[in-house]
């Protein structure tokens, strides 16, 4: 059996990490309460898992691949896929796209959501500043280019769902 | 760089220090160069800019931190309560073994019981009382008729040539000294006894039944004699 980590190790790990973790969830998910549901297993399991952590600086990554792999283990439990297929998606934009408003969070939600969970995680990981495409690739276990692959197809898809006009997104669902 | 390279690397541009020191130099260059890349590239800035925004733009439910630490509070009370009950298991468990072994080991001896020894094996044991204790024993024989069983003091299986082979003992007191006969019975089942060998001296071997040899040794050296039924009669 497993011992758990030090009551004050756990309580520091919550308070620098929650905020940042949850949003992962949250964005993974596309569920305030699977995001909780999410958060809270992952430090559960890695309050158990303390002792793996070698490199405190490292606690991030270590935290976000916990998740991922939580949320992919219910996924499969769950065997919902409501994702679209990216095949036709091209990877480098053939004109500058027309300047986009201020994207809501929602839209940007209801977007990733149509991805794909191999696109959607590198996409997400990429925007969360800290995280190098190597970090993405770690967290992933893939290799660099596929990663960047990935990501280019990603972003081509963010930007044309996100530059439809709103009511055509309601129809369209690509 | 030509326009589509440049393209490719804008897609990335958002993390510019990861990309190779010449290829960030080249498509400074580029974009100085090339108008409609530098329009590409401020629209994916823009865009970059605005999804990081929004991607971090998620409302953090209230007391969520305070949820989450009660309930690591609450997972680690349950798993100290499992390593105690665990342990306890373990011990428990341990002790039951221990206790079992003891029982198995120390019960499973039995008390001697001097009386059952010999009111039951010898006490006025027939040939049929002989034959069926054999018998219970897997051995198949028939009792020596010829011989006086009211001198006989003990059998036993006894090993010859590396056969069970059953051993009777019949004790004589003389006037002037006791003898013993012991009387080893040998199946024609386990040996040939149609070629059985001469006697030696120090044997006398009792052949009137087809079936059953009688090896009897006599000791000290003497006859057989003493130990048969009176005017050949059998029990």
């Amino acid at each position: 059996m497993r011992w758990p980590g030090s009551k004050s190790q756990v309580q520091k790990l919550v308070e620098e990490h929650y905020r940042l973790l949850y949003c992962y969830a949250y964005r993974l998910s596309g569920s305030a309460q699977d995001a909780e549901d999410l958060t809270q297993d992952t430090f559960c399991q890695a309050q158990l898992k303390l002792g793996q952590l070698r490199d405190p600086d490292r606690a991030r990554a270590w935290l976000f691949s916990i998740l991922r792999n939580t949320y992919l283990r219910r996924a499969r439990t769950s065997k919902v896929n409501k994702a679209i297929s990216l095949n036709g998606v091209g990877e480098v934009p053939e004109r500058a796209p027309d300047a986009l408003p201020e994207i809501d969070p929602a839209c940007l939600q209801e977007a990733l959501n149509d991805l794909p969970e191999v696109f959607r995680t590198p996409l997400i990981l990429y925007y969360f500043e800290d995280f190098s495409y190597r970090d993405i690739a770690d967290q992933m276990e893939l290799p660099l280019g596929t990663v960047m692959s990935r990501l280019a197809r990603a972003k081509a898809h963010l930007r044309t769902r996100l530059a439809q006009p709103a009511e055509r997104r309601a129809t369209d669902g690509l | 760089m030509d326009c589509n390279h440049a393209r490719l690397l804008l897609i990335f541009s958002r993390k510019q220090s990861e990309l190779e020191a010449a290829d960030a130099e080249s498509l400074r260059g580029h974009l100085d160069n090339c108008s409609s890349c530098a329009g590409l590239a401020g629209a994916e800035r823009r865009l970059d800019e605005a999804v990081g925004k929004a991607m971090h733009d998620v409302p953090l439910p209230a007391g969520l931190e305070m949820r989450l630490l009660d309930r690591l509070a609450h997972d680690r009370v349950r798993l100290r309560w499992r390593r105690v009950l665990t342990a306890g298991s373990l011990a428990a468990g341990l002790l039951l073994a221990v206790g079992l072994s003891w029982i198995f080991y120390f019960g499973a001896r039995t008390t001697p019981d001097f009386d059952e020894l010999v009111a039951e094996k010898f006490a006025g044991a027939s040939p049929e009382t002989v034959e069926k204790w054999f018998h219970d024993q897997g051995l198949a024989m028939e009792a020596p008729r010829q011989l006086n069983f009211g001198l006989l003091i003990s059998y036993d299986i006894s090993r010859f040539m590396n056969r069970r082979v059953p051993r009777l003992v019949f004790l004589h007191h003389g006037e002037r000294e006791s003898s013993v006969a012991e009387v080893y019975v040998l199946s024609g089942d386990q040996f040939n006894l149609d070629r059985s060998p001469e006697q030696p001296v120090s044997v006398e071997v009792i052949r009137d039944n087809p079936n059953f040899h009688y090896v009897a040794i006599v000791h000290p050296r003497g006859s057989l004699d003493a130990f048969r039924n009176k005017d050949g009669l059998q029990n």
